[in-house]
């Protein structure tokens, strides 16, 4: 038998200001759940970590590690922080509470803007990741597998994802709200990944004068650029472009801000004061947050959009509603089918056991009764059968029904009628 | 001087511009009034205050807008009415009426009051005529300048008050871009400034030519002249944004604010004047 733990912190339980201390980039990711099997040799891991959230799911034996105390302490000692400051942001659960946040998240029901298709990617690739790294087996295996085919079928049997504002519109509408004309506009994009891409979609709609894609890779900025009219441009220039940009779009990867306020303020100055809207959707951020307290200086980051679109979810109630009745329905035939599947052997030997013992007896007894015609044995032996079948059917109904919970009574069963867990 | 038929159509003009800038308001706030629509109101205050200022300038026989000091508020009121509906109908600022509609509605009461209280017919004569117009339509594209300055100033502010988690998020096209409150607080500084020196040029001209005596030998120290200067040197300032840019932005709004401010405060200072002081 196994049991399933996780925690995890998100956009309600800690700011991004935490959060960017907790997150892993995809290299850290990898080396630790290499750490973390070297330390929980027996256990399964799943890491998710996007810019919302930052989740660890565990699979261990019974008496096994880690608990929840042990991954707790595996996060803080990764990032070298101290216990308490990450406990303080986390949540916690075990068992069918795991599978159903998980099928929760997915479905993006957990998310800052429901409907959103991001996380179910992210769901994926972690999960790939760690099965990549043959981190996965007997539980987190179907759970990640039934988590994200059910999130699929939420999103296609409900209209959640309709309606929704994504983050480039909203960057684009506060956009709209500094600057009237962006004819005589540049957008500065720092960075050509995804999210670059997603959000400069927007942005060249509104037929700018002019976008560079800045990057250190000079390749993939050169690709971005060209997809929308654009120049690419060196990291090693980036005070000039920036002076010169009246939209800047920053999602880079590094570890550490990228624009600070003294820089900023040297960057003012040579665009005379005029307006700069900048956009910081990279986690951890890349233009720290004194810069916005500069003046004619607009900065939003991540958490900024997502509460704005996060305020049209009110306008989906309903599909939120059916979302989560299904998702409920799915977390039951998740840990139906699991339970099954872990106590359907012990439950086959408790019946096997209890059937040989009943005809044992019965054997036993016909042997003192010769007089017996072959109908009237049929009907004792029917009814030893009938009696133990009716004995066990509600402590194998209990067990069955008992879903992740159902391990002490497993180990009482196995324990009182002596059969192999 | 003012029948009560004016008196009348003042009234109902304040009330419709009154509606106006509440329904704005409450735009402003989410809430929709559906009964009042602001073209709406806007039109019937315009109308009606046009046909005061014609119907008094009928009863005057003077076909003259800045000919006493009632119909000199009144004009002011229409042309800041007339300045809203042109926005609205070409490029809308739904919450421009927020702020101009009581601005409106103040100066058709100080109109109501002054010029049923303390009437007081302006001098025909050239000085006073060009001195008039210039200082009428500079402190009316102050008054413009102050009120875009404090849409610029809420705009900004929740703008950037996104990032504090104060306030909740601005909605697009309530308060028009910050370039454009920019834009036009500059060009109506631009204008008003350019107006309003002159205004103040033929004002001193006018005293010297006709000696200090309609407003005393030390006239320079009059809450009119004063306030009339403060007013000017800040509109200066602003003015000179493009040579200054850290000026730009909220401190330009700021000032254009404290411009609107003392703009008012000299109306009510050249109202409140002696007799003959005024014009």
């Amino acid at each position: 038998m196994q049991r399933l733990v996780m925690i995890g912190m998100n956009h309600s339980t800690a700011p991004l200001a935490v959060r960017e201390k907790i997150a892993f980039s995809n290299t850290q990711r990898e080396l630790a759940l290499g750490q973390f099997r070297e330390k929980f040799p027996e256990a399964e891991a799943v890491l998710v970590s996007t810019c919302n959230r930052v989740e660890l799911y565990a699979a261990r034996p019974v008496h096994g590690r880690p608990r929840i105390d042990d991954l707790v302490a595996f996060v803080a000692a990764f990032h070298d922080l101290p216990e308490s400051e990450v406990k303080a942001h986390i949540y916690e659960r075990s068992n069918r509470a795991v599978a159903e946040h998980l099928f929760t998240v997915a479905s993006s029901l957990d998310s800052l803007v429901v409907g959103e298709t991001q996380i179910l990617g992210q769901i994926r690739d972690a999960y790939e990741v760690s099965k990549k790294l043959g981190m996965v087996g007997n539980l987190l295996n179907p759970l990640f597998q039934r988590a994200i085919a059910a999130a699929r079928d939420v999103m296609a049997a409900t209209r959640l994802t309709e309606g929704r504002r994504s983050i480039a519109s909203i960057a684009v509408e506060y956009a709209r709200q500094i600057f009237e004309n962006f004819r005589d506009k540049t957008v500065l994009s720092i960075g050509a990944g995804k999210m670059s891409s997603l959000v400069l979609q927007h942005f060249s709609e509104l037929q700018v004068k002019r976008l560079v894609v800045c990057n250190r890779d000079q390749t993939r900025a050169q690709a971005l650029a060209s997809r929308f009219g654009g120049v690419a441009a060196r990291m090693d220039d980036l005070m000039q472009h920036l002076a010169e940009a009246d939209i800047v779009i920053s999602s880079t990867a590094s570890p550490a801000p990228i624009i600070t306020p003294t820089m900023f303020e040297q960057v003012m100055k040579q665009r005379r004061w005029r307006p700069s809207f900048l956009v910081d959707i990279a986690l951890p951020r890349d233009i720290d947050e004194a810069v916005g307290d500069l003046e004619n200086v607009y900065l939003y980051n991540i958490d900024d959009l997502q509460e704005v679109a996060a305020a049209t979810d009110s306008n989906r109630r309903e599909a939120v509603q059916s979302a989560r009745e299904l998702v409920l329905k799915q977390v039951d035939e998740f840990v139906t089918w699991h339970t099954a599947r872990e106590v359907g052997p012990l439950i086959e030997q408790l019946f096997s056991r209890s059937h040989n013992m009943a005809r044992d007896e019965v054997q036993r007894t016909l042997k003192k009764l010769p007089d017996l015609s072959a109908e009237q044995r049929q009907h004792v032996e029917e009814l030893a059968r009938r009696i133990v079948n009716k004995l066990l059917n509600d402590p194998v109904q209990a067990i069955r029904e008992s879903g992740t919970e159902a391990s002490p009574f497993v180990r009482a069963l196995a324990k009182m009628f002596r059969l192999r867990s | 001087m003012v029948s009560s038929v004016q008196i009348l159509l003042l009234v109902l003009s304040i009330l419709a511009y009154l509606a106006g800038g509440l329904s704005a308001m409450a735009a402003l706030v989410g809430k929709k009034i559906p009964v009042i629509s602001r073209p709406v109101t806007l039109c019937v205050g315009l109308v009606m205050s046009l046909t005061l200022l014609l119907l008094h300038c009928a009863s005057t026989g003077l076909w003259q807008p800045l000919q006493n000091n009632f119909s000199a508020m009144v004009t002011m009121a229409v042309l800041l009415a007339a300045f809203v509906a042109y926005i609205q109908f070409r490029r809308p600022v739904p919450s421009l009426e927020w702020l101009a509609m009581p601005v409106v509605v103040l100066l058709l009461l100080m109109a109501g009051h002054f010029g049923t209280a303390k009437p007081e017919q302006y001098l025909p004569n050239a000085y006073s005529v060009v001195h008039r117009v210039t200082s009428y339509l500079g402190a009316l594209s102050f008054l413009i300048s102050g009120v875009t300055g404090i849409l610029y100033l809420i705009s900004a502010q929740n703008l950037r008050g996104r990032k504090k988690g104060g306030h909740a998020p601005p909605r697009p096209g309530v308060f028009g871009s910050l370039e454009r409150l920019e834009h036009l607080t500059y060009s109506s500084v631009t204008f008003g400034f350019a107006l309003f020196t002159l205004g103040l040029i033929t004002g001193f001209v006018w005293i010297h030519h006709e000696g200090a005596g309609r407003m005393g030998a030390s006239w320079y120290l009059s809450a009119k002249v004063i306030l009339a200067l403060a007013a000017w040197a800040i509109f200066a300032v602003v003015l000179h944004t493009p040579i200054a840019p850290r000026l730009r932005g909220r401190k330009n709004a700021i000032l254009s604010i404290v411009g609107l401010v003392l703009t008012l405060a000299t109306m009510v200072a050249v109202l409140l004047m002696p007799a003959g002081g005024a014009s």
